[in-house]
Order: structure tokens, then C-alpha cells, then sequence
């Protein structure tokens, strides 16, 4: 059987795109300076120290200094220390600093910046402490810059500047120590400009192609189902379960359940933060009731005993049933019925005349603002009513919908369209509004072209 | 054998026939233009704040300064389109107030796209806010409306540590705070279920006097949501258009200078939204047209 052949229209379509991407292109390569999906991110060099925490007599550390952060330029001196730094070693590994890890044998260790007020008083205060031999580091603090025009502001900005600061001063006016000083200060100015750097961060670029690829390769569907698509959409799949996976581990199984059973080893392993429990025993027996239940959820995978996954599945079940039975009488039922019981007349407070803030003032009390009627109001309050009387009775089935029930009947299907309607026209709002967010990613970020 | 080719009647009512049977792919490149050419141009409207945005926008005015409301990012990059507008305007007003912010997520990235708020707005627009005083980020919470009953009863009933692990004793913005009842307002920024309504349902039922909730929503979820206006939910935002106007009362109140463009999101939105919105119509009465047209024609309506 062979494929079938491509439609005329088809080749249409096919072209239009091409010659589309093409212009697209075009404009982003030729048009402008910047060359296409190239992200930004602003480098700043630090001094970092390597401080310890000074821990209290219970054991704990006072002192919570900013972390540090990735380290570039002075590696060796940085990798000479990482060793003997739990926090620092996991950082240069690309884990997140945690400050809160306590190991009460090993005071915690951390780069700071040498410049950082806070961190001298707190060396001077004694709660940090200088550790010995251990030679300052440069560090490269990368931060990514979000959108590229402000990279491109940021980085206009600079080089005007640097610009500014590096034409020569007038000395007309000035004695030799006066010009010595402004020079001075214009050099230290001009150090601090040139030393704040926004390059291209290659990593940021190339996840930009791979977002771009993977946004085109799902939009192809439109064209028809193709092979780039499958791909695309067998790594959504992927990825998002394997992401589900982790966070079911780590944001249940972990603090719900392993740390219930065995509180001292998830400390030490996988969560420094978790607090102490009040009652351990009581904390562990109570883990054993959705420890037995997901053993027994699972025994479905076994050749033998299915009917057991039964039991647990019955108690998620009842126990939903019973959480949304009430939240749905007490939200949707009863606060509903409440909210639409109001006057047909609505009436809209206003400030008091003058002639009753006189007679007020002579009564020596405060004039009550006085009310105005609401035809908007009004006639929302009419159309509502009129609204849930016809399409609770377009409902009612034990009644046959002729004569006036059906005509009311009808009323209440022309209000169920017009929701309908209402509610389609924000789905397409909606789903116009994704569209427009990947074409902002595709035209702004990947090719240029738009801001 | 080739199928016969069908005789379609002479003239318009041709045309229109021919036009209801169009390849679908013609529409999605219609579409396309409608979308990318506004972009390009910049198209952008002048927004005017409807009754929903204006009551979103007084209800995080009119709670004391330095109040402690919880930000619940209950979506994910599908809808952040829609949503991170809002957000980062929510964000922004809450910390011009003086508002103290605790984050937390019901949906598992709602708590990247809380970080990325953080990042791009808290910190470039605010960067005196220390967190664990002015802010904190408890991050995700599996449970769906099962996290919403347990904050109900106790904040370290569903959160032992924050994202960060660091427990909830030990952060200073969280020492008086004991339930959701404590906090001043509620804000839900949700992209379905679990999200406002189940906020409604779960927090707002359980205590309607303790705290204002208001939300923001994407336009999918808006007609199940719009109910509970404005009894139950003091404020709604509705998806970029809500946005854009949030976007306008907050700008106007607390501007901003460097990048205005982060809180211009939804606005820049509404140009493209527009024309996309005109087509749409267009093709829908032309649908119909072409509807009327093929009565009476083999496979077109009786």
C-alpha cells in the first residue's frame, strides 16, 4: 500500500511556513546586531572569605551568612578549601546551599564576601570566625538577566558609563589636589564600571534552541501528525512522569512518611531542617497505618491477592467522599442558595445631602448616607432570578415540557447558551493567550525579532 | 476509481460553500498572522478596570500594612501565560503595601513559578525584603484540598520546613502565624484543581469571616469560578485580560521605573488578544454563512 500522495494544499501550506521561518530568520540575522537565541547573564567579581559559624553552647550556630555562590576565577583556591566544607563541596557539585545543615561535631563553613558590613560585624561580634590558611578566593557571581532587552539597556547603560567617565576632566578652576582627588575618584568609578561584565551565558542560549525545537515540534501537529511530534511528545510524557515520580518522593514519602519511621536518619540524610517531633512513638505508629496501606495498594503488581488492593483504594475513596460531601453542601449548595437570595430592587449607598447633614449637625449626631436606586443593579438582580427559576425548571424532568413549563423551559435553555457562549469565548481567550506566550518565546527570545 | 468530483452551485453561494470546507490548516495560519503581526507591530489598548480588578485591587488595600497574606501559585508553565501576569503584579502590590508574604504551591511547579516571581519581581523591584521576615517560600505541598484542611487546623500541620528545609519554627515571619485563619488575605492563582475553588471550599467555608480571598484565574476555569464572586471570593482576576487591568491599577499606584515592562505582561497581551479575538469572530459568522449557503447540498445542513 503506498503513502498517499501530498496534497496541493498541502505543498501550499508547507511553503507559506518555509517562507515564513525564512523572513523570520532573516530579519533576526540581518537586521540586527544580536545573533539568534543568545541569553545574557551579568558577571560581578567578589572577594569571598572562608568563614566558620561559632556554635552555642547547645551545639547550634548563631549566624546565618548569605551563601556563597558559583565559583569561577580563583578555582584552585576554591577546590583547596572545598574539601574541608560540607556546604561549599556541595555547592561547587551544583546542589542548593542549605544553611540550615547543623553537623554539631563540625562547625559549618561558608565563603562570604569580604566586603559585606554585615559579615564584619559578625566576625567582629565573634559569632564568625576567619578559617586559618585558607587564602581568599575570587568568585564570578552569574546572574541570569530574564529578558534581552534589558541586557541590552544594562549593557548600554555601562558602556555610556564608561564612556562618560572616561573623558579627561577639566581642570580649569581647580587647584592640583582638588583635580588629583576627582581623578581619582573618576579611575575608581571607571574600575567599578569596567568591572561589571553582562556576557553570553552559552547554557541559557542552547536551552533556548532546545525550547524553541521542542515548541516548534509540538505546534507540527497542526500540520499533521509527523514523527518530529511523536519525538516531542514522548519527552513531555517522559519528562513529566519522571518528574511527578520525584516530587511524590521527595514532598510526601520523605517528610510524611520516612521521617515519621525514622526521624534521625532522614535528618542526616535527606532533610537538615526537619524538627524535632513531639511525640517520635506515637509519630511512627501512626506511620504505619499508610505504610500498611500503600504495601497493600501495591499488591496489586503480585500474581496472587489483587482483591487486596481493594481495602485501601475503599478508604481514599470514603474518605474523599466524605471531605467533598461537606466542602460542596456547605460552598456550592448552601453559600450559593444564600447569595442568590437578594432584593430584586438594588439600592446604592450615596453621601448624605446637605440638608440632612444640617439637621444631623442640629441633632448633634452624624448624617446616615442616604441610598439611590441601582437600575444596573436592578436589572442584574430581575435577570438573575429570572435566570435560575427557568433553568431549574428546564431541569425538572417530572413534569413533561409543554405549554408554559416548556416555553419557560426554553427560557432556561437560551440562559444555559448564552453561559455557554460566555464561557467558550474565554476558553478561546485562553487558549490565545498560550499561543501568544510561545509565539513571545519563539519571536522575542530564540529569534530576536520582537521585544 | 476517482471519486466524482461534487458540482457545487454557480457564484457566491459557491464561494461560501467552498469557504465552509476550507483545509482547517488555512485557519491555524490565519490565526498565526493574527497573532504574530500585532506582536511584531507592538499593538497595544488602553485598559479601563472593570468591577473585578477593582475589587481585587481594594482588597489587598484595604488590609492593614504589613499584613501576612499567603500566595498560592496553583499552576503551572501550561497556563503561565496567563498567569504569571497576574502574579507578578499580585507580588508587587502586596510588597508596595508592606504586605509580608508567605508563597506556597498546591500544584508540584507551582513553586518554580513562585521562585521565578520572586526573582524577577520581589527582588529587582524590593530588594530590601529579607526573606524569613518580609517573605517566606514554603513551596509545594502534595495533598491537593487535603493541604487547604490541614493550614486550616495548623500551618505545621502540612508544612514541616520550608522550600528551602529550614523548619517552620525557626522563621520569623511565621512565629504568630498558627492557621490560615491568621493570615489577612488569601490569594489563589490557580489554573484549575486543585486551586481557588477549592480554596472557596475548603478555607473560605471553614472560616468566611477570618481572612479575604480573592483569585485569579485562567479563562477555562473562570465560569466555575465566577459563582462565588463576590460573596465568597472578594476578588477575580480572569485571565490576561483581568491581568491587564490589575496591571493598570497597580502601575498607576506603585510605578516603576527600571524594566516597567515586568508589570506590563498582560497588556502587552490584549494587541495580539485582540485581533485573534476579531478573526475568530469573523470565522464564526462566516461558518455559519457558509452553513446557510450548503442547505440542501449533499452533506451540508438541512
Amino acid at each position: 500500500m503506498s503513502a498517499p500522495a501530498t496534497k496541493p494544499n498541502d505543498r501550499l501550506l508547507w511553503v507559506s511556513l518555509v517562507v515564513l521561518g525564512l523572513v523570520g530568520l532573516s530579519v533576526g540575522k540581518f537586521f540586527r546586531p544580536e545573533p539568534i537565541a543568545e541569553a545574557y547573564v551579568s558577571v560581578t567579581t567578589e572577594v569571598r572569605t572562608l568563614v566558620e559559624e561559632i556554635p552555642t553552647d547547645d551545639g547550634s550556630t548563631t549566624a546565618t551568612p548569605a551563601a556563597s555562590a558559583t565559583p569561577a576565577a580563583s578555582a584552585a583556591a576554591a577546590a583547596a578549601a572545598a574539601p574541608a566544607t560540607s556546604l561549599a563541596s556541595g555547592e561547587a557539585a551544583g546542589q542548593p546551599a542549605d544553611n540550615t545543615k547543623t553537623q554539631p561535631a563540625q562547625p559549618k563553613r561558608i565563603w562570604v564576601d569580604a566586603d559585606d558590613p554585615a559579615i564584619e560585624l559578625q566576625l567582629k561580634e565573634g559569632t564568625l570566625k576567619r578559617v586559618p590558611d585558607v587564602a581568599q578566593a575570587v568568585w564570578d557571581v552569574r546572574t541570569p538577566i530574564d529578558n534581552r532587552a534589558t541586557a541590552r539597556a544594562q549593557m548600554a547603560a555601562l558602556e555610556k558609563e564608561a564612556e562618560k567617565l572616561s573623558a579627561p576632566t577639566d581642570p580649569t578652576g581647580l587647584t592640583k589636589e582638588q583635580f588629583d582627588q576627582r581623578e581619582a575618584a573618576r579611575m575608581a568609578a571607571l574600575k567599578v564600571v569596567e568591572e561589571k561584565r553582562i556576557v553570553s551565558s552559552t547554557r541559557d542560549s542552547l536551552g533556548i534552541w532546545v525550547a524553541a525545537l521542542l515548541t516548534l515540534g509540538i505546534l507540527s501537529f497542526l500540520v499533521r501528525d509527523n514523527p518530529f511530534y511523536k519525538v516531542v511528545e514522548s519527552i513531555l510524557i517522559g519528562v513529566s512522569a519522571a518528574y511527578w515520580m520525584l516530587v511524590a518522593f521527595w514532598s510526601t514519602l520523605v517528610p510524611d512518611l520516612f521521617a515519621k519511621l525514622a526521624p534521625d536518619l532522614v535528618r542526616a540524610t535527606m532533610l537538615p531542617g526537619l524538627a524535632p517531633s513531639k511525640d517520635p512513638t506515637q509519630d511512627f505508629l501512626l506511620a504505619l497505618i499508610p505504610l500498611g496501606l500503600a504495601i497493600m495498594l501495591l499488591w496489586r503488581l503480585m500474581p496472587k491477592g489483587g482483591w487486596i488492593a481493594v481495602w485501601p483504594l475503599a478508604v481514599v475513596i470514603g474518605t474523599f467522599a466524605g471531605m467533598r460531601l461537606t466542602a460542596t453542601i456547605e460552598a456550592d449548595f448552601m453559600a450559593q442558595i444564600a447569595a442568590a437570595i437578594k432584593p430584586a430592587a438594588a439600592f446604592t449607598a450615596v453621601p448624605p445631602d446637605e440638608a440632612a447633614i444640617a439637621a444631623a449637625q442640629a441633632a448633634g449626631t452624624v448624617a446616615s448616607p442616604g441610598r439611590a436606586f441601582d437600575f444596573g443593579g436592578t436589572l442584574a438582580a430581575i435577570l438573575g432570578l429570572i435566570g435560575v427559576i427557568t433553568v431549574l425548571i428546564y431541569f425538572f424532568f417530572s413534569l413533561e415540557h409543554k405549554g408554559v413549563v416548556g416555553k419557560t423551559a426554553r427560557v432556561g435553555v437560551w440562559f444555559l447558551m448564552i453561559t455557554f457562549g460566555a464561557a467558550f469565548g474565554l476558553t478561546v481567550m485562553g487558549r490565545m493567550t498560550l499561543l501568544i506566550g510561545r509565539f513571545e518565546f519563539l519571536f522575542g527570545d530564540w529569534l530576536n525579532v520582537a521585544k | 476509481m476517482q471519486p466524482r468530483k461534487e458540482q457545487l452551485p454557480p457564484g457566491i453561494r459557491g464561494l461560501l460553500v467552498r469557504l465552509g470546507r476550507i483545509d482547517r490548516r488555512w485557519i491555524y495560519l490565519a490565526v498565526a498572522v493574527a497573532i504574530g503581526v500585532p506582536m511584531l507591530a507592538e499593538l497595544r489598548l488602553p485598559e479601563v478596570p472593570e468591577k473585578k480588578a477593582r475589587a481585587t485591587f481594594e482588597a489587598i488595600e484595604s488590609i492593614p500594612e504589613g499584613s501576612i497574606v499567603l500566595l498560592s501559585f496553583d499552576y503551572d508553565p501550561a497556563s503561565e501565560a496567563e498567569l504569571e501576569p497576574m502574579a507578578n503584579a499580585m507580588v508587587h502590590h502586596c510588597a508596595s503595601r508592606g504586605h509580608r508574604i508567605v508563597f506556597m504551591a498546591l500544584w508540584p511547579l507551582g513553586k518554580q513559578m513562585a521562585d521565578k516571581t520572586i526573582d524577577s519581581v520581589l527582588k529587582y523591584y524590593h530588594p530590601d525584603k529579607v526573606e524569613g521576615v518580609d517573605y517566606v517560600q514554603l513551596g509545594f505541598k502534595t495533598g491537593n484540598e487535603g493541604v487547604i484542611k490541614l493550614l486550616a487546623n495548623s500551618i505545621d500541620g502540612a508544612y514541616t520546613t520550608d522550600a528551602a528545609g529550614k523548619a517552620i519554627s525557626e522563621i520569623p515571619l511565621l512565629a504568630n502565624v498558627r492557621s490560615v485563619g491568621d493570615f489577612k488575605l488569601v490569594a489563589s492563582i490557580s489554573a484549575g484543581y486543585p486551586g481557588a475553588q477549592q480554596w472557596v471550599q475548603y478555607a473560605d467555608s471553614a472560616m468566611p469571616e477570618a481572612f479575604k480571598l480573592i483569585g485569579g484565574t485562567t479563562g477555562v476555569q473562570s465560569s466555575q469560578l465566577l459563582p462565588y464572586f463576590p460573596t465568597q471570593m472578594e476578588g477575580m482576576l480572569i485571565a490576561v485580560k483581568g491581568a491587564a487591568e490589575y496591571e493598570t491599577l497597580v502601575t498607576e499606584k506603585y510605578p516603576v521605573t527600571e524594566s516597567p515592562e515586568r508589570l506590563g505582561i498582560g497588556r502587552e497581551r490584549m494587541g495580539p488578544q485582540l485581533v485573534a479575538h476579531l478573526l475568530i469572530i469573523a470565522l464564526i459568522v462566516l461558518g455559519n454563512i457558509s452553513m446557510l449557503a450548503a442547505r440542501g447540498l449533499k452533506g451540508g445542513a438541512r
